[in-house]
């Protein structure tokens, strides 16, 4: 039988480099970096709103986050414009969301998981965030999750009555 | 076969779980800046963390030779076990977990028991700062603007905060993000501080606890002045932010809490010949 000291040799020797070597190798690539794609998921979703997107642009010095910015495909009714703000790392861009230009915001929303709510979900960003993470360790791979900032310029754009539950990620 | 003994499973143990915590962001600054520039950015990892861990693993070396009970197999080889799990977040954990049974393990010296616990202070950092961060985001970074708000509405008119932005008559004049604020910055501050102090000194003197707490006061005071510096203008965000202005607050934040932690520690060690003693006895 091995003494305690060739056991803890040989554990050392076994598990050091093993776990070194695990860290070197594993993807690089842990969420979401902030202000990535505008998710084509929103494009198609707004899409089928009737909305198309004009242009994106940084909200702050940077491109830390990118409001993309959308209106009426026929805005002859409708002239207002939806900004949509994906946010992957936490709640640090939501104030931005409401002062995002001029002409002013006159609502906006946060969703997350399809989900609405008046202000950034946290709790429930950090619990996905983290079981994501969890997920990705037992090598069961899984989108980072995002939260979208939502905001309208004009009440006629009725955001909050679009079918956001098909913006899953 | 050389012998290990308890004393070095201890040390390696500690030593591969320092670097199993730390070696992703210095791979990942070496990989972007170069080994020249990473090492000027102490490897992407904020140097307090590095003195922490250098005097936590210091703390634990100790020559004697002890024989290995079962017990302490087991607690290496769990510990290395969970090491292998690829992720930072939860190689931090495990080095927590294991510095902290280090810690209360009455069969260890003072000394390596002290430097258990900096060691567990030090790895329970990251995972609370980075959680805190993620849930009390809008709190804590409107509580740095309404401090930076406040300040600059001492010298302007019409300043106000919302939210984590710092607003003016004309608009926006600041966004206050994440690795902006008093509470990143603080953290690093008081495991400077923690490491350094309870280093030197057998027990935490009140003078030494007063010292953290002033060091905690005069670096949010300091945070908030950088900010309200920031927000006065263009060329004030531009001077501050800048590689100048960056340099010369970090310049001020290590002289400040090394400084304050030194007079912290002097003080205590100066109105307790016994404890001066004892350090005396330990680093000869």
């Amino acid at each position: 039988m091995p003494s305690r000291n060739t056991l803890a040799i040989a554990l050392l020797l076994l598990l050091g480099p093993l776990s070194l070597a695990g860290k070197l190798m594993a993807s690089g690539n842990y969420g979401q970096p902030a202000g990535a794609s505008h998710a084509s998921p929103a494009d198609t979703l707004l899409r089928g709103e009737d909305l198309v997107r004009v242009t994106t642009r940084p909200i702050i010095d940077g491109e830390a986050y990118r409001l993309a910015i959308y209106r009426q495909r026929e805005p002859e009714n409708c002239t207002g414009l939806l900004y949509l703000m994906p946010m992957s790392t936490n709640a640090e861009a939501s104030s931005l969301l409401s002062r995002a230009s001029s002409p002013r915001v006159v609502d906006h929303f946060f969703v997350l998981g399809g989900e609405l709510s008046e202000r950034f979900p946290a709790w429930r960003f950090w619990m996905l965030s983290t079981s994501a993470q969890l997920q990705r360790v037992i090598g069961r791979p899984a989108p980072a999750p995002v939260v979208h900032g939502v905001a309208t310029t004009d009440a006629c754009l009725e955001a909050r009555r679009m079918n956001w539950s098909k913006l899953r990620v | 076969m050389a012998e290990i003994g308890r004393n070095g499973l201890i040390f390696a143990v500690a030593l591969l779980g320092a670097a199993n915590a730390t070696l992703r962001p210095v791979t990942s600054s070496i990989h972007e800046l170069g080994w020249l520039e990473s090492a000027g950015h102490a490897f992407g990892v904020n140097p307090a963390v590095w003195v922490a861990l250098i005097l936590a693993l210091v703390g634990l070396h100790a020559r004697d030779h002890v024989p290995l009970t079962g017990r302490d197999l087991a607690l290496a080889g769990t510990a290395l076990l969970g090491l292998t799990i690829p992720s930072a977040t939860i190689s931090w954990l495990v080095v927590a977990a294991y510095a902290l049974a280090l810690a209360f393990d009455t069969r260890l010296d003072p000394t390596q028991r002290t430097a258990a616990l900096i060691l567990a202070v030090a790895a329970l950092r990251a995972p609370l700062i980075s959680a805190t961060m993620s849930l009390l985001n809008e709190p804590l970074l409107a509580f740095d603007a309404a401090l930076a708000a406040s300040a600059l509405a001492l010298f302007m008119e019409g300043v106000y905060a919302e939210g984590n932005l710092v607003l003016g008559p004309d608009g926006a004049r600041l966004v206050i993000l994440t690795s902006c604020s008093s509470l990143a910055n603080l953290s690093y501050a008081l495991l400077f501080w923690f490491a350094v102090s309870r280093t030197l000194m057998p027990r935490m003197e009140r003078r030494a606890w007063l010292a953290g707490a002033v060091i905690a006061c005069a670096l949010v005071s300091q945070n908030v002045a950088r900010l309200a510096l920031m927000a006065t203008s263009d060329a004030g965000y531009e001077i501050i932010h800048g590689p100048s202005g960056r340099l010369f607050f970090e310049l001020l934040m290590l002289f400040m809490v090394t400084g304050i932690t030194l007079l912290g520690v002097r003080d205590a060690l100066a109105k307790h010949p016994r404890d001066r003693a004892a350090v005396a006895a330990r680093s000869a």
